[in-house]
């Protein structure tokens, strides 16, 4: 894999390379990065097997570079900190927490499958270029998944004030469908259509997770 | 060196880490509800964090409108340039007016960053548009007509 690669101009070639690398197994998101014109994880990149080929390795796009492969996540941390991704309940007091356990049906459970399964790595959002020229104020795919997510949890109970979050004009609907997220996520999921199901919700439809595609 | 770690029972956030050796106890403050983006970044200035002021609900009124207008003019423009008369002639500058001034905000909305560009673009797409919309409806009134106008650039011209 292509970390391999990187870890190994590290130790020989030019120790001062620097990236982010954690359980290269990819599912921590650490080694998120552009490689060959695609926002992917490193550590799930295939080197091309024929050597003659060079491979492009880049930062991700249109974030601020801390140093060689490094962006600075603030602000995409920052807009995930926005959305409060974790439950609400109401009417529990802080002293009631972890008395009782929550249920849920299967059938709310699976509403939930194709998102928790998010890393944050930021391949999706910074593979956006509504989020490229408005990563102030746009979301971003990522985030706007997660904030999915937790209206969709049926044990939540902020659904409407999370929604309301979302209604101004740049939060959510600076997405265009240019669909660039679901195309880079290297966990196979999908981002574009979590946004579309968030529009849904919006304007009064009723939404069930999202679709499944097969 | 022992290590404690107690998640504290007001969930997310509030964890109490206590080292072995003498370190006071320090407790992450638990999430707000506050709008407020208080993380540092390699770039001081750079992170101006989501709207402060929602325009609530407007927001989506707009959306929805906006998509309407949009697949109303897939059976407008054919309709009104096959029957060329005054109404639909009216209808037909209109909505492709109007979808292309909210289109066009939507373009500087996207493209165009900073303190004054904003402020000189925008006013710039409504003069646009204000005067597109005068052209056409004074072209409606006084000439043949847009449609008419339309069969005449596929056929005599």
């Amino acid at each position: 894999m292509i970390l391999d690669a990187l870890i190994k101009i590290k130790n020989e070639i030019d120790p001062t390379l620097t990236f982010r690398r954690s359980c290269r197994e990819g599912i921590c998101g650490s080694c998120a990065m552009n490689i060959n014109g695609g926002n992917t994880l490193a550590c799930l990149a295939k080197i091309d097997t024929n050597t003659n080929k060079t491979s492009k390795i880049y930062p991700l796009p249109h974030m601020y570079v801390v140093k060689d492969l490094v962006p600075d996540m603030n602000n995409f941390y920052a807009q995930y900190k926005h959305i409060e991704p974790y439950l609400k309940k109401k009417d529990v007091q802080e002293e009631d927490y972890g008395k009782v356990a929550y249920f849920q049906s299967p059938e709310d459970r699976v509403k939930l499958d194709g998102m928790y399964e998010c890393i944050l790595c930021a391949c999706c959002s910074t593979s956006c270029p509504s989020y490229w020229w408005n990563s102030d104020k746009y979301l971003g795919p990522a985030v706007i998944m997660q904030a999915y997510r937790w209206i969709m949890d049926s044990r939540d109970d902020f659904g409407a004030d999370r929604l309301s979050k979302m209604n101004d004009k740049w939060s959510l609907y600076k997405c265009h469908t240019i669909m660039n997220c679901t195309k880079t996520c290297p966990k196979g999921l999908n981002p574009g259509a979590a946004v579309g199901e968030m529009k849904k919700l919006l304007v009064g439809m009723t939404s069930s997770g999202i679709p499944n595609q097969g | 060196m022992t290590l404690l770690l107690r998640k504290a029972s007001s969930g997310f956030g509030s964890v109490t880490l206590k080292l072995g050796h003498a370190l006071p106890p320090r407790a992450c403050t638990p999430f707000t509800q506050s709008k407020h983006l208080a993380l540092t970044s390699a770039q001081q200035g750079r992170i101006y964090g989501p709207e402060a002021d929602h325009e609530k609900q407007v927001a989506t009124r707009h959306w929805v409108n906006e998509r309407v207008v949009a697949v109303a003019l897939l059976p407008v423009i054919p309709i009104a340039l096959a029957f060329p008369n005054p109404a639909l002639d009216n209808l037909l500058i209109t909505s492709v007016v109007l979808h292309t001034h909210w289109r066009l905000s939507g373009v500087v909305g996207d493209y165009v960053h900073g303190p004054i560009m904003p402020k000189i673009c925008k006013p710039i797409v409504a003069v646009i548009s204000a005067c597109a919309l005068g052209a056409l409806l004074y072209f409606n009134y006084t000439d043949i007509g847009f449609a008419n106008a339309v069969r005449m650039i596929y056929t005599e011209l």
